[in-house]
């Protein structure tokens, strides 16, 4: 005999911003520093380093919208996830990069979609704590707008 | 007798899809509302508004679609909080000046907002507006089922509403 249990599972919403633009070049990470949340929850941030800690215990989705003044208007930016080693968190481990790439108004092929966003979705069992958002394309003394901002879904695993 | 239990855990998550057909005379979004709704929102299709009721917590995403026939301008957007009178969240910016791409400013083209229950006292309107627009022959209007001025390749733009009651 099969029983089928469907219960519902505690989750937060959580958005990670920055209180004033930052100038930033390619190798930099953003340095959020402002939390709200719809209740309590295991994300962290430190201004100065700009780690995000997680819950390692807990599932999350973190999406990143990325906004960009840039220095050069003919430059390009990506962002991407890393982790405490400093190493770029692939797809394969639930980190999809941001990248928005210029090209001139006459090149119309092999020109990647801009994304804007960069996500971490991790498997539950494999989340990486602490993490950073860095600048690995910038065009230097470019500025990351105070619209760039995180929201979190935080839910126990 | 053996016993197995199968589980399948869920969020209390519940999300709602508007679609904006167009902007009225103050450049507010023209939203259609689903035929069933199903975060406990209101909004009635032709309104420039949605309500968010107390109780609940609401994260709001609300992407721009706009037609700049010119080439030759820029706008914003953000969420209004017509309760208080005041925008909310982080505005989204798009620029078709110049050649394409030369501009500055570059991010995701979509309003958001994570609104708190304690922020709502009782309900709350949101509204979508754009907060500046320069350059000229700006079109708004999506065709059903087709897209922005009868263009079927632009897509649509939307505003997306996750509830995440208290």
């Amino acid at each position: 005999m099969t029983y089928f249990k469907n219960p519902q599972v505690d989750a937060t919403m959580i958005e990670v911003t920055l209180s004033s633009a930052q100038t930033a070049s390619q190798g930099d990470f953003v340095l959020f520093d402002t939390i709200r949340a719809t209740g309590s929850h295991g994300v962290s941030v430190n201004s100065s380093t700009g780690e995000l800690s997680l819950d390692t215990l807990k599932k999350y989705y973190i999406q990143a919208s990325i906004h960009v003044d840039r220095s050069s208007t003919t430059s390009s930016w990506r962002f991407a996830w890393v982790d405490s080693s400093g190493n770029e968190i692939s797809a394969a481990d639930g980190g999809y990069d941001a990248e928005w790439t210029y090209h001139g108004a006459t090149t119309t092929t092999n020109v990647p979609t801009a994304t804007f966003t960069a996500v971490y979705q991790p498997n539950p069992d494999q989340v990486a704590s602490p993490i950073r958002l860095k600048a690995t394309l910038l065009n230097a003394a470019s500025s990351i707008l105070t619209n760039t901002r995180l929201f979190i879904v935080e839910a126990k695993a | 007798m053996s016993y197995l239990v199968s589980e399948d855990s869920h969020l209390p998550i519940k999300v709602d899809l508007l679609t904006p057909y167009n902007i009225d005379s103050n450049a507010k979004f023209l939203l259609r509302a689903p035929t069933i709704l199903l975060t406990d929102i209101s909004c009635t299709t032709g309104n420039n508004y949605f309500t968010l009721y107390s109780g609940s917590s609401y994260y709001i995403e609300a992407s721009v679609q706009p037609r700049n026939v010119n080439r030759n301008g820029a706008m914003s957007w953000q969420l209004r909080d017509a309760t208080s009178g005041v925008y909310i969240g982080a505005d989204a910016h798009l620029n078709f000046a110049s050649s394409y791409g030369a501009v500055s400013r570059i991010g995701r083209r979509v309003c958001t907002a994570l609104i708190l229950d304690s922020d709502i006292t009782t309900s709350m309107d949101i509204e979508v507006v754009r907060t500046a627009q320069s350059g000229s022959s700006w079109s708004y209007s999506i065709t059903t089922n087709v897209g922005i001025n009868n263009l079927d390749w632009v897509g649509y733009p939307s505003v997306r509403i996750w509830q995440l009651p208290s």
